[in-house]
């Protein structure tokens, strides 16, 4: 459990830094990959959120502007059901 | 002896609890944007800001030798001083000039002062998205979401469309969505650049006009500044217009630094 915590927050932080920079081509590998290993990964919605808000300041381009927080809670949504079934 | 199972009930409970304290947090974020749309924006880019500075210092040589440091300022001392030799005998720097006297003689010489001030880019694509940068200089330095920014060699390519204390957001006119009147072609037609991304634009021109690859692209300002080039020009017969594709003339990719126009009365 202690071990799943560290790991889980040493991911955040990665996930953070890309975010930051603007490597969404890592972010959202990243991403999936933590969706998959923890459960109730909301940080991956709050990145995203994150990443709008950095690079777009919420405006300015219409939906575009809410393009990682609609990928990430997609991206979330998904997984959720993926894994229901799957793991089953 | 038989049991009734207990922790069903909770359990809902507990899913019921959780989804309307997410519900509730949606809520008030969405209320704290709608009211503060800069609110979360500045936090963030406070908690950017750092890194962004720390990792364009690595860029630009924070790790050098003051020795190593010095030879370089020189060497661009040089290289500035043999430039500005050459660009001040230089075809475009007379036209420049005549431009200049002649906007004077028919009443139209510039009645504002342009100051255009360096700022560094401290995110850009294909790191950011959109075809935006993330500048250095912000509303503490006088941005404002009316500054132009340029590359340097004098190239409009954008607008400031976001401004913070210290940081602002640039969008390039090449963006998608974006739009901008420019004149194509040694026959100036006006045309509407639409933003395509990547540093590409695509207008439309009357079919036959003669437009090809390499011509020049300028804003349809009375400075006539350098907008981009044609890359290419589609023609369909049956379509009373063409399509011309055109480019950013310097690579957005590339950019380190970019010019704001900061004018003032």
């Amino acid at each position: 459990m202690k071990n799943d915590m560290s790991l889980r927050i040493t991911m955040d932080i990665l996930l953070a830094v890309s975010v930051i920079f603007g490597w969404w081509y890592i972010s959202i590998p990243f991403g999936l990959i933590c969706l998959w290993m923890f459960p109730y990964y909301g940080e991956f919605i709050v990145f995203g959120f994150l990443y709008d808000e950095i690079f777009t300041m919420g405006r300015g381009l219409g939906l575009w502007s809410f393009a990682g927080l609609l990928v990430t809670t997609a991206a979330t949504i998904a997984f959720s059901i993926f894994k229901l079934v799957v793991r089953w | 002896m038989t049991y009734l199972r207990q922790r069903s009930a909770p359990g809902r409970r507990r899913i019921g609890a959780a989804a309307a304290a997410v519900a509730a947090l949606v809520l008030a974020v969405a209320l704290v944007q709608w009211r503060a749309p800069r609110f979360f924006p500045a936090i963030a880019s406070a908690v950017a800001d750092p890194f962004w500075r720390v990792r364009f210092a690595f860029q630009n040589g924070a790790l050098e030798s003051p020795d190593e440091l010095l030879a370089e300022n020189a060497s661009l001392k040089l290289q500035v001083a043999a430039l500005d030799g050459r660009l001040a005998s230089s075809t475009a720097a007379l036209l420049e000039a005549e431009n200049a006297d002649l906007l004077g003689l028919l009443g139209r010489a510039t009645t504002t002062r342009s100051a255009y001030t360096a700022a560094a880019v401290l995110a850009r694509p294909p790191f950011s998205p959109y075809d935006r940068l993330i500048l250095d200089l912000g509303s503490d330095d006088g941005v404002s979401t009316t500054t132009l920014v340029y590359a340097p060699g004098g190239a409009l390519i954008g607008r400031v469309t976001g401004a913070l204390g210290h940081t602002s957001v640039a969008t390039l006119f090449s963006s998608p969505g974006q739009s901008y009147p420019v004149l194509i072609g040694p026959q100036s037609l006006p045309a509407t650049a639409v933003g395509k991304g990547g540093g590409h634009y695509s207008a439309q021109v009357p079919h036959g006009s003669g437009i090809a690859p390499g011509d020049a692209v300028s804003d349809s300002s009375l400075h006539d500044r350098a907008f981009g080039t044609v890359v290419s020009v589609t023609t369909d017969p049956s379509d009373p217009f063409d399509s011309v594709l055109f480019a950013l003339p310097a690579d957005p990719y590339g950019l380190r630094w970019v010019l704001l126009d900061i004018s003032k009365p």
